[in-house]
């Protein structure tokens, strides 16, 4: 056998066992951990459903170029995709979670083509698959590959149409594909809107000879077109309050709304313009929030602050991998000369992607930041390299193969460890466990009496819709939010929701207890005291996995 | 004085002036006494007076018994890098016997004291996992203490600790979140630590980092105590401003935005503290 063709073998083998080791950590109790379908979730399925079985969503509107949902207004990709796979998977945790899984599965051998493509030769094999191995079990990249969370398809269409464009330097035809791809994943997810163009602008800027040529001009105008064709629907809304709703409203630079950190109040005058200067104040929350994306103590210890996007004692890289970050910094600057593409895209993504996380309030938000993972693997997998290239004896890289092997089954039991026992012990309120429970106790009940479901500290509707699977022609008639020609312009919100016989509303213990009926609320809602005061029955108990009560179902007894 | 030294004292002045005003005087002596005792060991090292330098080291622990580690540490990474054997084992003698003196004061502060709640953790979390085994892999005592290590070393690393008081809207707790150097300086703190071998005596300035970075991650609450890191800190960012100088041609513009915003956040600090 020749070598070319062993090494392609050996190549593919790895490959393969990648793409297992990333099915392994993602696929393994798909739909049932994180046990719970947060409301977000299930809204978009629901929202899928709707447009699967009527064409429109819960709001009437016809195939929405950004869905309504709770006001957020979330990104279409995702919700379409959901779509098309309900008529396979039916209404469940599992479907809404699917493509999140696929595109995760699907970016690790794109991630392995990309970096071969970008690095030098005798690096590219390597790096490329030490990559894809890191990605695999990477923490940041499998938490959102089990939940539904829009940004790692988006982080696919994004790295295949970065692919694709270096194939199109060479093959100009694939400049078409790259504009597709790209041009996907601008509407797929809010902080693309913002990176993708960066990068465009960049490579574009980079390769503006090549792409100017005779040979390319011509692929280059057709993708450019193709590109705005796809983001025509995104562009016909993109100035409208709905649009821009995240944006607006998580924006530091929105003084109005959040004053920047720092002001002191009792200063005024010419004084207080100086030292309550909201630029300066807020220039430096912008580089803070920057830089703390950057951060070992975030990459390697803190991780995500919020309980859904991050596991338990767990942070976004394992700790073990710090060193190698380090050593492959000093690596990829030290030899930044010779790594030609690969130093230009590591640099830009490095560089880019905390943008659009870093003009919102939150501190390290890893679902706005999630293509920060490749740059910040690539160098992680640089450090491996080098720090094997450092081990001179054969007895030495066997023993040091030896122990990443160890390293991984250590990161594997690991993650196990915090995705299947801790966060489902610690964290299932965060994910709204209990709603499926309370809908399957609600069925066994009588018929006949109206139900009232509390909304004090959740929007439970979107997940009684998507467990009893509610006619959705029926509840777009019973329940009126806007009118369509204001869909994506007037923000006002529904207080009280119709589902058939079940009513989401604030409780009002007054008007409640005046006729028979079903009450479901969380414990606070609902406490031993007020079921003691107003003569309630207890019908059923919901429990998290720790014991405390989830949620109560109580009748009333006029 | 010259643009480029108005940036050196803005960038040198926030971090004790910030101390200064947030403690007690008596307090912030002692802060500033191990700081400038490594200043003084740095100063003496450079005029060739090395034996006097690293006593002045070994002083430190009487002044403030917590960094009762730091000397020890520094001589070890004195051996490693310089190699120099005969003088090194006298010193390491001299610092565990600084070491031992001080231990009590020492013990008591550290991440190694009992904490009741940390354990009470380790036995819950271990009652969840189907196995013994992949319990006690990953709840055990050692990972408590491991954990506490972790959690200050990374905040003593983290670029945001020094420039930005860790986050700005990071809740204060135990840490008086003090800006440390102006959040401007950034630029010459990275280029200062990419071109750090192109410093005279950078080993020392590495080394008193290192071992400064250890001797405080093993405190229990190393906040105030990490001045001592004013001086490698400082001098790395020094050295960036001056490799600035002789790197950036049209450097002026920065110099003069950055000495704007290090005088705006003098000003809210003395506005604030005073």
């Amino acid at each position: 056998m020749k070598k070319e063709t062993k090494t392609k073998l050996i190549t593919i083998l790895i490959l393969f066992v990648t793409v297992s080791l990333g099915i392994l950590t993602r696929f393994y109790k798909l739909g049932e951990v994180p046990h719970g379908l947060y409301l977000d979730e299930a809204g978009q399925g629901y929202s899928a459903f709707s447009i699967l079985k009527t064409g429109k969503d819960e709001f009437g509107m016809s195939f929405p170029v950004v869905f309504r949902s709770f006001t957020d207004f979330k990104t279409p990709v995702y919700i379409y995709l959901i779509s098309a796979l309900i008529p396979v998977f039916g209404l469940t945790a599992f479907t809404v979670r699917f493509p999140s899984f696929i595109f995760s599965i699907l970016s690790i051998p794109v991630l392995y083509l990309l970096i071969k493509e970008i690095s030098p030769n005798k690096l590219g094999r390597t790096l490329g698959l030490i990559g894809s191995v890191l990605i695999s079990f990477s923490p940041w990249h499998v938490l959102f590959g089990r939940t539904n969370f829009e940004c790692n398809v988006a982080l696919f269409f994004f790295l295949s149409g970065v692919y694709f464009f270096y194939k199109g330097l060479k093959n100009p035809k694939l400049l078409l594909a790259s504009a597709a791809m790209l041009g996907i994943a601008i509407p797929a997810y809010h902080s693309q809107r913002l990176i993708t163009p960066f990068m465009i602008g960049l490579l574009f800027l980079r390769h503006r000879k090549k792409l100017t040529s005779t040979s390319h001009r011509l692929y280059l105008i057709s993708g450019a077109i193709l590109g705005f064709i796809i983001l025509l629907p995104t562009l016909s809304v993109a100035t409208t309050p709905g649009f821009l709703a995240r944006a607006s409203g998580l924006n530091i630079f929105n003084f109005v709304k959040f004053p920047p950190p720092g002001i002191l109040p009792d200063i005024s005058g010419l004084l207080g313009l100086i030292i309550n200067n909201p630029f300066y104040l807020s220039l430096k929350e912008f580089l803070a929030l920057y830089f703390s994306y950057l951060s070992p103590r975030n990459m390697f210890i803190l991780g995500d602050y919020g309980p859904r996007s991050s596991f338990p004692e767990l942070s976004t890289y394992f700790v073990w991998q710090f060193p190698f970050y380090i050593y492959g910094l000093w690596t990829f600057f030290k030899n930044m000369r010779n790594l030609g593409e690969l130093k230009f895209f590591v640099l830009s993504l490095l560089l880019i992607a905390p943008i659009p996380a870093a003009v919102t309030r939150d501190p390290y938000s890893t679902i706005r930041a999630l293509p920060l993972v490749v740059p910040q693997t690539i160098i992680i997998g640089l450090g491996l390299i080098a720090f094997y290239q450092l081990l001179r004896k054969r007895i030495y890289k066997v023993l040091g193969l030896l122990a990443f092997v160890v390293i991984i089954v250590y990161s594997l039991a690991r993650l196990y460890s915090s995705v299947i026992i801790l966060n489902e012990y610690s964290r299932a309120s965060f994910w709204n466990y209990g709603w499926k429970e309370v809908v399957t106790s609600l069925n066994t009940l009588d018929p006949d009496l109206p139900v009232v479901v509390d909304i004090a500290r959740s929007e439970p509707y979107s997940q009684i819709l998507f467990y009893l699977k509610f006619d959705p022609e029926t509840y777009q008639r019973e329940n009126f939010e806007v009118s369509l020609d204001k869909y994506y312009t007037d923000m006002s919100r529904l207080n009280v929701r119709k589902i058939g016989r079940i009513t989401t509303k604030h409780l009002n213990w007054k008007e409640e207890l005046k006729k028979e009926q079903y009450l479901v609320g969380d414990s606070l809602a609902i406490s031993d005291q007020q079921i003691e005061e107003h003569g309630l029955s207890l019908i059923d108990e919901i429990y998290y996995p720790d014991g405390s009560v989830a949620f109560r179902i109580v009748k009333t007894n006029p | 004085m010259t643009l480029k030294k108005i940036v050196i004292v803005l960038s040198l002045i926030l971090w004790p002036l910030g101390l200064f005003l947030a403690n007690k005087p008596l307090d912030f002596l002692s802060y500033a006494l191990p700081s400038s005792l490594l200043a003084l060991c740095y100063f003496l090292y450079i005029k060739g007076r090395r034996n006097l330098s690293f006593l002045s080291i070994l002083a430190i622990p009487f002044v403030e018994p917590k960094l009762a580690l730091f000397p020890l540490l520094f001589v070890a990474g004195v051996f490693i890098w310089k190699k120099e054997r005969a003088r090194v084992f006298v010193l390491l003698a001299l610092s565990l016997i600084t070491l031992l003196v001080n231990w009590k004061g020492f013990r008591g502060q550290t991440i190694f004291t009992p904490d009741y709640e940390a354990r009470q953790e380790v036995i819950r979390n271990t009652q969840l996992y189907p196995s013994i085994f992949l319990a006690r892999l990953f709840h055990n005592k050692a990972r408590i203490y491991l954990n506490k290590f972790d959690d200050n070393f990374f905040a003593l690393i983290d670029p945001n600790n020094y420039f930005f008081g860790f986050h700005p809207r990071e809740i204060q707790v135990a840490n008086q979140n003090l800006d440390k150097f102006p959040f401007l300086g950034i630029p010459f703190f990275l280029y200062g630590l990419f071109r750090l071998s192109k410093k005279k005596n950078w080993e020392l300035t590495a080394i008193l980092f290192v071992s400064g970075l250890l001797a405080l991650s093993v405190l229990s609450s190393f906040d105030r105590n990490d001045f001592i890191l004013w001086v490698p800190l400082g001098l790395i960012l020094v050295h960036g401003v001056n490799e600035f100088n002789f790197s950036f041609r049209k450097r002026a513009l920065y110099y003069l935005v950055f000495s704007l915003a290090a005088i705006i956040q003098i000003a809210r600090l003395l506005v604030i503290k005073l």
